[in-house]
């Protein structure tokens, strides 16, 4: 599939907007602290990971070809993803605005602050899960038909944006009061479950020309594509990339993502200068994972182009 | 009705006068118009609703060459429309053509990734995806002359590679070749149940080449017709 810069950005920092407005929750579930200085941390997390989240929706409205009729979007709710996710994505914003406003104006009221955080959690939750199952519903693609996609995208997004909500915290708060352990078992949970995927699409996909086109009885190959020129399908599905490439991004990408947080943190501990290194490598590291994950995906489109799939 | 194309790959000649005459109808009918990029050009592209490759099935010398139109197979399960977030795409109760409402799309591309087909295409121009549409604008117009009450490509194909008709009609053309002649759709694994159908090439013996004997009156022949050629 062709990597288009402007979905890859729309996941990334959208994934990290919701990991964000997770952790801020989840720091204001555990936490009892009434001060204002704490109430103005959280409200910076919650408004700069909101902030992350539209920018990836303005982002995503950037690979429309027609994006006068990108209002249309929110109306097939029953059957589409994108259209799941755009509606999901668009509640987001009123909950995670009630969840500020409950530790300002609601600080005595304990229930709806934590009715807030809780609901802020889900919608992040449920939105992230939409985003990679807009991916994941396409039988087209193997790579992408399954539900360690939607997996992927939720542990990334849960890693790049705990980073960066405890970069915030420690920046403004001084501290947070979720463990350090915390920060251990995202980016391991990340690199297992994208080992597990890279093998899965390792695996050939059982699907060949000769099923493609129906003829079946003898050995098929393709004669003349019929173009003189690229067309769209050649030029949306035709993307590939060598494999040297491939295993070299591949391991960037994990260095990146899961290790590099992983090492600073263990050995310098969370200091803000730490957080901070690790959220920019994460994010760098979920970019080229992203890339990838797109470079990666071959169409079945590509069979009758005598192309692998 | 589930209206819908069956093709048969024994004699359709490859000569792209289905994808032509497609292009030429379509690009002034309901979805048009179809437009092109720099046709004149090293790197041309457009729309086309149609698009015929060129196969070899076996190994020579028994082999053949199939010529492979493909357009939208009006699936059953039709995932383009069930990805759509817009409700562009539509597909219709009365007859199964899977239509794109070109004043709803917003060109996201979804649909075309969801088509095993390839069959959809965005258009640059207008920003919007265009498919196939059964030439709808054709088969119900009461003004045509009833025989032309057919898809463009079915029209003008010189070989009758191309029939159309209603699959749910048991006694149709469309039915009984694709009962005749073992028909089937294209990647049916993927479960999306396309409605149009194939019917593979038959099963021809191979032209033998003959080989005439040494003789003298051959040899004499043979260097005549050298002779000749230079």
């Amino acid at each position: 599939m062709h990597p288009a810069f402007s979905i890859i950005l729309f996941t990334v920092v959208s994934g990290m907007g919701y990991g964000t407005l997770i952790f801020s929750a989840i720091i204001a579930l555990l936490n009892n602290d009434s001060s204002s200085q704490f109430a103005n941390t959280l409200l910076t997390s919650t408004s700069l990971g909101l902030l992350c989240v539209a920018l990836g929706l303005v982002s995503s409205t950037l690979h429309l070809a027609n994006p006068k009729n990108a209002w249309r979007a929110f109306f097939r709710f029953r059957s589409s993803w994108l259209s799941r996710e755009g509606v999901f994505a668009l509640l987001s914003f009123p909950i995670a605005l009630l969840f500020i406003a409950s530790f300002y104006f609601a600080n005595s009221n304990e229930l709806l602050q934590d009715l807030a955080a809780i609901s802020l959690i889900a919608i992040s939750l449920v939105t992230i899960y939409s985003t990679g199952m807009i991916y994941a519903c396409l039988k087209t693609i193997r790579a992408w038909n399954s539900p360690l996609v939607p997996c992927n995208y939720i542990l990334i997004g849960l890693l790049s944006g705990s980073l960066a909500t405890l970069a915030i915290f420690s920046f403004l708060n001084g501290q947070s009061n979720i463990s350090v352990d915390a920060l251990f078992v995202l980016p391991i949970m990340v690199l297992i479950s994208k080992v597990i995927y890279y093998y899965f699409i390792g695996k050939p996909s059982g699907l060949t020309i000769k099923t493609a086109t129906g003829l079946s009885a003898k050995k098929v190959r393709l004669l003349h594509s019929g173009e003189s020129a690229k067309n769209f399908s050649m030029r949306e599905f035709g993307f590939e990339v060598s494999p040297k490439k491939v295993l070299a991004l591949r391991f960037i990408s994990l260095v990146l993502m899961a290790l590099v947080p992983l090492y600073s943190i263990y050995s310098h501990g969370p200091s803000f200068g730490v957080l901070l290194t690790s959220t920019v490598a994460c994010f760098l590291g979920v970019v080229c994972e992203r890339w990838l994950f797109f470079a990666e995906a071959k169409h079945v489109v590509n069979l009758y182009y005598g192309r692998e799939a | 009705m589930r209206l819908g194309l069956v093709i048969d790959l024994d004699t359709c000649v490859g000569c792209h006068a289905c994808a032509i005459s497609c292009k030429e109808w379509n690009t002034s009918g309901t979805t048009g118009s179809l437009s092109d990029h720099k046709p004149y050009d090293k790197d041309p592209s457009g729309v086309f609703f149609n698009r015929v490759r060129v196969y070899e099935e076996g190994e020579y010398p028994h082999d053949k060459t199939v010529n492979f139109p493909m357009s939208c197979m009006q699936c059953e399960e039709a995932a383009c429309v069930t990805v759509c977030p817009t409700g562009a795409s539509y597909k219709r109760k009365s007859d199964g053509i899977v239509l794109i409402d070109q004043d709803k799309c917003m060109g996201c591309n979804l649909c075309a990734w969801a088509c095993p087909y390839g069959s959809r295409e965005l258009d640059r121009d207008s920003g919007t995806m265009k498919k196939c549409t059964l030439c709808v604008d054709r088969i119900y117009d009461e003004s045509l002359p009833e025989y032309d009450r057919q898809p463009s490509c079915v029209m003008t194909c010189p070989t009758s590679a191309r029939h159309f008709g209603d699959f749910d009609d048991p006694n149709s053309n469309v039915s009984k070749l694709t009962r005749e002649r073992n028909g089937d759709g294209l990647m049916n694994e993927l479960g999306y149940n396309p409605t149009n159908q194939y019917l593979p090439p038959r099963l021809a013996k191979n032209i033998k080449i003959e080989k005439k004997p040494k003789t003298l009156v051959n040899h004499v022949k043979n260097w005549a017709n050298e002779l000749i050629s230079r």
